[in-house]
């Protein structure tokens, strides 16, 4: 087990910087998961850390060793790819013991090795078997399993769910958080799925154009995102903003107000700071809950309420969220202000 | 469904034209091989007359075919080994490596497919007479005939396409479980090529085996003779008898045959690689 320091890394692909100035410690035996949109740079710095892609400024520190411009193989750490990359030439046997065949172990503890791994992901009746004879869900844990065996310092993930379908990959993440509880071994896991970042993180990074936006609990970054980006990527419907109604803060022409949908009450609630009246637009029902899309003198505004709201589109309504409930973003830097 | 027998006649009748086209002078050859009686130059029988095996016999042992035989194996064995070692290598580096000069190096091993073997000709026996820097000579030996035949563009260039189709993320995945550029290349390309390794074996067999001018170029002692140069002398020979010059062309094409049957498998589905994804 072990703790990656990055200091001031940076990396540059010809003229573009893709990776600006990131600085991050994930301390030793921590969940870390890097989510950001596509190009955010996220599999990037995993790849820094895997010492697949040449950091070109900055250093990486695993296990408190400076590894910046060391080969993968000196980093002690193993990978679960995408693609899972199994070797297709290979029994489920083999790829979970070629890393530590390379590291010249013995045949017999290359044996119990694999059998101990393949036993707590129940892979034993595939041992035998080559990748293109298994499943989706069944090549994700090899390659969980080949990853584990090694006993790294550090797991790294890069979007391992992300060729699963829904249910498989509730299923499988749920199995990775029990295998981290169990093994505590630090592991960084790259998604662009916000509902697996605040699932399995203890720490959650939010990267966007190679900058790290935030990087916090997920409670943090949910009841506190650090600006606009941040408050807008983390929470499904995401946040509405707005423009400050009259009344509610000083300088409300400087500002822009942000309120989770889940956040908005319908009606005047005897707390209620932010009163917006509302024609409903249209409704969706989803089982449990149901959302709204209605439109307000401000704008566009999303409701998440729970069961169904017995309203029809055309609807005049009025919704109202109380003070804590309000996020307050300076309108030109997007900066989330603590108190307005 | 059954289909009417008339139906079937097109197609039946194509395929008898089709093999009597391709394998009629095959079989041809064969049946005039193993007759006795002597025919004219450029007759072929399509059954054997006084079947023997006589010809077969003086081949073998009065015109030496079995020393052409030997020599012939020697060089397209290790020859075809060789080729594939360095096509190999030359083909993960080409496909797998970014270096400086990449394309010019490509550029360099295209284009010696472009020059015919007659063009190099002169300059290929001056530089076997005398290598650069060793300054041994390679004419009257095997080696004469292997050596220019192992770096062949053909070869590098079908297994380097074949090599630039095998996702990136298994030499990372080996790269990360602690492997080097040799392990990579041996345990995880390597295997991988074995359908584009079987094509280009065939290819390249075949390729050495039917070498005509090189042979020719680098020895003029008949012990060292390969098989079509062999040919061409006994062809010239007059007292030699038709049926005789069949018969050693039947040995020097079963080899090429047997190699392509015994290889067919992984020949064919190293043809069909990259055709589909999956």
């Amino acid at each position: 087990m072990a703790a990656i320091e990055l200091k001031s890394v940076a990396k540059r692909f010809a003229q573009t910087d893709v990776i600006k100035d990131v600085s991050l410690t994930i301390a030793d035996g921590e969940f870390c998961v890097l989510v950001g949109p596509s190009g955010s740079g996220k599999s990037t710095l995993l790849r820094m850390i895997a010492g697949l892609e040449e950091v070109s400024s900055g250093e990486l520190h695993i296990a408190g060793r400076d590894v910046t411009h060391e080969p993968p193989k000196a980093r002690d750490i193993a990978m679960v790819f995408q693609s899972y990359a199994l070797y297709p030439q290979m029994t489920v046997r083999e790829n979970m013991g070629f890393g530590l065949k390379l590291m010249k172990r013995p045949a017999d503890e290359i044996r119990r090795r694999v059998d101990e791994v393949a036993r707590m992901l129940s892979l034993e009746a595939l041992m035998e078997r080559r990748p293109a004879a298994l499943s989706g869900g069944q090549r994700q844990r090899v390659a969980m399993g080949r990853a584990m065996v090694r006993e790294p310092a550090a797991f790294l993930f890069d979007e391992p769910l992300s060729n699963l379908d829904a249910a498989l990959r509730s299923a499988v993440r749920q199995e990775i958080r029990a295998l981290h509880a169990r093994l505590r071994t630090t592991s960084v896991y790259v998604t662009h799925d916000q509902v697996e970042a605040m699932t399995m993180g203890d720490k959650i990074v939010v990267l966007r154009d190679g900058r790290v936006e935030q990087c916090g609990s997920p409670t943090e970054l949910y009841d506190r995102p650090a600006n606009r980006f941040v408050a807008s990527f983390i929470g499904s419907p995401a946040m509405n903003f707005c423009a400050v109604p009259a009344g509610l803060a000083l300088d409300a022409s400087r500002l822009q107000l942000g309120v989770r949908p889940e956040h908005l009450q319908l009606g005047r609630t005897p707390d209620a700071a932010a009163v917006f009246d509302c024609t409903v637009e249209s409704i969706e029902f989803m089982g449990a809950q149901s959302q709204l899309n209605l439109q307000s003198a401000t704008g566009p505004l999303v409701v998440n309420v729970a069961d169904r709201p017995g309203l029809q589109s055309g609807d005049r309504i009025a919704v109202s969220a109380p003070r804590e409930r309000l996020h307050f973003f300076d309108a030109q830097s997007g900066l989330r202000l603590e108190a307005a | 469904m059954t289909r009417h027998p008339a139906s079937l006649i097109p197609r039946v009748l194509l395929y008898g034209l089709l093999l009597i086209v391709f394998a009629g002078p095959f079989w041809a050859f064969l049946m005039t091989a193993f007759s006795g009686v002597t025919i004219a130059p450029g007759r072929l029988l399509w059954w054997p007359e006084q079947p023997t095996l006589e010809n077969f016999r003086y081949a073998w042992v009065e015109a030496k075919a079995w020393r052409y035989l030997l020599n012939s194996t020697i060089v397209v064995l290790v020859g075809t080994v060789l080729q594939l070692s360095v096509s190999a290598f030359a083909a993960y580096a080409l496909a797998r490596k970014r270096f400086r000069g990449l394309a010019l190096v490509s550029f360099l091993i295209l284009s010696t497919m472009m020059l015919p073997d007659e063009v190099i000709a002169i300059p290929l026996f001056i530089v076997l007479g005398k290598l650069p820097l060793l300054g041994v000579s390679l004419h009257d030996t095997h080696l004469g005939m292997i050596l220019p035949v192992v770096g062949w563009g053909f070869s590098i260039f079908m297994l380097s396409e074949f090599m630039r189709a095998i996702p990136a993320d298994l030499e990372e995945a080996a790269r990360v479980d602690g492997a080097s550029d040799w392990q990579i290349f041996w345990h995880v390309i390597l295997p991988l090529c074995r359908p584009a390794l079987g094509s280009a074996a065939v290819f390249g067999f075949i390729m050495i085996w039917d070498q005509y001018l090189l042979p020719l170029l680098v020895t003029n002692d008949e012990s060292l003779y390969t098989l079509p140069v062999a040919l061409a002398t006994v062809r010239a020979d007059e007292t030699m008898k038709p049926a005789v010059f069949i018969a050693i062309s039947v040995i020097a094409m079963l080899p090429s045959i047997l190699v392509y049957l015994g290889l067919q498998r992984s020949f064919n589905r190293g043809l069909l690689a990259g055709a589909v994804k999956g």
